[in-house]
């Protein structure tokens, strides 16, 4: 008797066993599985001009980065879900701890946090260049050779790319290197009260600040960027599934227009960014 | 009795723990079944240029014909043309493992991309706008087109009832089946019972041989789409589509895929666009 209970025990887990064969293969659904299965795609993101605005009365987002998400959601008939506010500093614990799918807003792909995360094909690029108080009298030319003396101190934050890329530019100039949690508006204070020079950005930075502050900042040569930045989405670092999925949208976007058009509604300045080139050549007649 | 008790639940365990084993393998991976027998097998859908087959023989001809087979003598594998499938079928073909690869092209929409997984683009096609020769209504008017007078003939499933549905929400769709075919969608046209039908310039230069002077393509400032023309495999076939991305590349740095442009251009003018080339020459005298 006992022997046929323990039988019976046995065959009815071995029957449950084998109805989980997928369970029993990988442990777990890939992050692009679940959104296949549950129809959503779940995004953090940052709240940053003109990516992305949030109302202050009704807390809705929009700006670049909505209508970019909410056209991949109608194209691949998904819904789009803006689950959590990051930061710079926390995003790729956010996204490690699987509290949302991707990071939506665009994330710089340095090659540091290559080792974390996945990036998408780029939406659109920027330029880098040195930005300084814009009555700043030693900067009136695009000689970006004078930045790269002992008495220009640039800025820069703790783990952020912009610093090794000043070092390599700019070898001889200082370096002030800032805590990583340190916000933008903090940051650009230490250039506004000359407790630096100079610090790398690009034109939507530098337009979203003058927006807001009497004291002026300019770009120097902008034309002639020490880096072209691309803008990308942000996965996790095995999900590349969905970074295939993600970029081949996107790609489907430039091509037909809709990203250049989304740039020409949000952008604050004609052209504020680059655009993606056509990955396609037009004969010519 | 305690011996047959010992060897059984022995036994059980044996089995317990090669169990996960034994379930990840239950599947073999499409790439893996293509490294076993050497053999590609193909899923394709037809229509010139792409894919031609004789009515009579049953000999299959077009650029993306002579794409694959290239693709194999590269790769030392045996390109089998194992299934016509129709365009709206085709994540289905690959999902049911009949076929390893839709070898026609596929255009890569992002609602195909959630359960297909593209190759790298061997070229691209653009889909234009059509209307009968002598309906000057919507030259270079996108928005004329998407008015509730306006009936656009779209077929079941596929990317043109997406664009009417995306792009001309407000417009009348006449909606065929897809087994339809092109030639009926065209009467459509012709017959008035639809205003305007979205195809690529392939279709409508294969279907003017047969009814010249019958339809026209719509001036407009840009193609409504531009599509990347690319291999599919199954969505989580990673290993295989890698596998196609290297023969691919190939195919494009050895100027294979311009030789074949060339060869079907004369007779389908203007329907493929070379995918740009990643790098530049140096600087030439």
């Amino acid at each position: 008797m006992k022997m046929r209970s323990l039988i019976t025990a046995i065959t009815t887990l071995f029957i449950i066993l084998i109805s989980l064969p997928a369970r029993a293969a990988d442990g777990k659904d890939s992050v692009f599985d679940r959104i296949m299965r549950s129809g959503t795609i779940r995004c953090g993101y940052y709240v940053f001009p003109p990516v992305t605005y949030r109302d202050p009365s009704t807390d809705a987002l929009s700006g670049l980065s909505v209508d970019i998400m909410n056209l991949i959601g109608e194209r691949a008939d998904l819904k789009i879900e803006w689950t959590e506010e990051v930061s710079f500093g926390n995003w790729v614990t956010a996204l490690q701890a699987d509290r949302f799918d991707m990071v939506c807003t665009p994330m710089w792909p340095e090659i540091p946090m290559a080792r974390v995360a996945a990036f998408s094909e780029p939406m659109f690029y920027a330029g880098l260049s040195p930005m300084v108080r814009a009555n700043d009298e030693r900067f009136t030319t695009d000689d970006l050779e004078r930045f790269n003396q002992p008495d220009i101190t640039f800025l820069a934050q703790d783990g952020n790319a912009l610093a090794s890329l000043t070092k390599a530019a700019f070898p001889n100039a200082k370096l002030r290197v800032m805590p990583a949690m340190m916000d933008g508006p903090t940051m650009m204070q230490e250039v506004i009260t000359g407790k630096a020079d100079v610090i790398l950005l690009d034109k939507n930075g530098m337009i979203s600040y003058n927006q807001n502050s009497p004291v002026k900042l300019k770009l120097i040569a902008p034309d002639k960027p020490i880096k072209v930045q691309p803008f990308t989405l942000a996965v996790r670092r095995d999900e590349m599934i969905l970074r295939d999925f993600i970029s081949n949208a996107i790609q489907a976007l430039n091509n037909d227009g809709s990203i250049e058009r989304l740039l020409q509604k949000w952008e604050p300045e004609p052209y504020t960014f680059l655009r993606a080139p056509k990955p396609y050549e037009v004969p010519q007649p | 009795m305690k011996i047959t008790m010992t060897s059984f639940i022995t036994a059980f365990f044996i089995i317990l723990v090669s169990f996960p084993a034994l379930a990840a393998n239950e599947k073999e991976s499409a790439f893996d079944r293509v490294m076993r027998t050497g053999q590609l097998r193909c899923g394709y859908g037809t229509g010139a240029p792409l894919i031609v087959v004789d009515p009579n023989t049953k000999e299959i001809s077009g650029i993306a014909y002579d794409l694959v087979e290239e693709m194999g003598k590269a790769l030392n594998i045996e390109i089998v043309w194992a299934e016509e499938v129709s365009w709206g079928s085709l994540s289905a073909a690959l999902r049911s493992g009949r076929v390893d690869a839709i070898c026609s092209t596929v255009w890569a929409s992002p609602s195909r991309g959630k359960s297909m997984a593209f190759t790298r683009p061997v070229f691209y096609s653009t889909v234009e706008a059509f209307a009968r020769i002598d309906d000057k209504r919507f030259d270079n008017s996108l928005d004329r087109m998407n008015q509730p007078d306006v009936r656009i003939a779209v077929a079941e499933g596929d990317v043109t009832e997406e664009i009417a549905n995306l792009d001309f929400p407000k417009a009348t769709q006449a909606v065929h089946p897809q087994l339809a075919g092109d030639e009926y969608i065209f009467m459509s046209l012709i017959e008035n019972k639809a205003d305007i039908l979205f195809l690529n310039t392939a279709h409508m230069i294969d279907f003017m041989k047969k009814r010249p002077g019958t339809i026209r393509k719509i001036p407009l400032p840009r193609p409504l789409r531009v599509w990347k023309n690319t291999f599919a495999v199954e969505i989580h076939e990673q290993e295989l589509k890698d596998m196609l991305d290297t023969t691919v590349d190939q195919l494009l740095n050895t100027g294979m895929v311009d030789r074949l442009i060339k060869k079907y251009e004369p007779e389908f003018p203007g329907v493929f666009l070379p995918v740009a080339r990643p790098y530049e020459y140096g600087a030439q005298k």
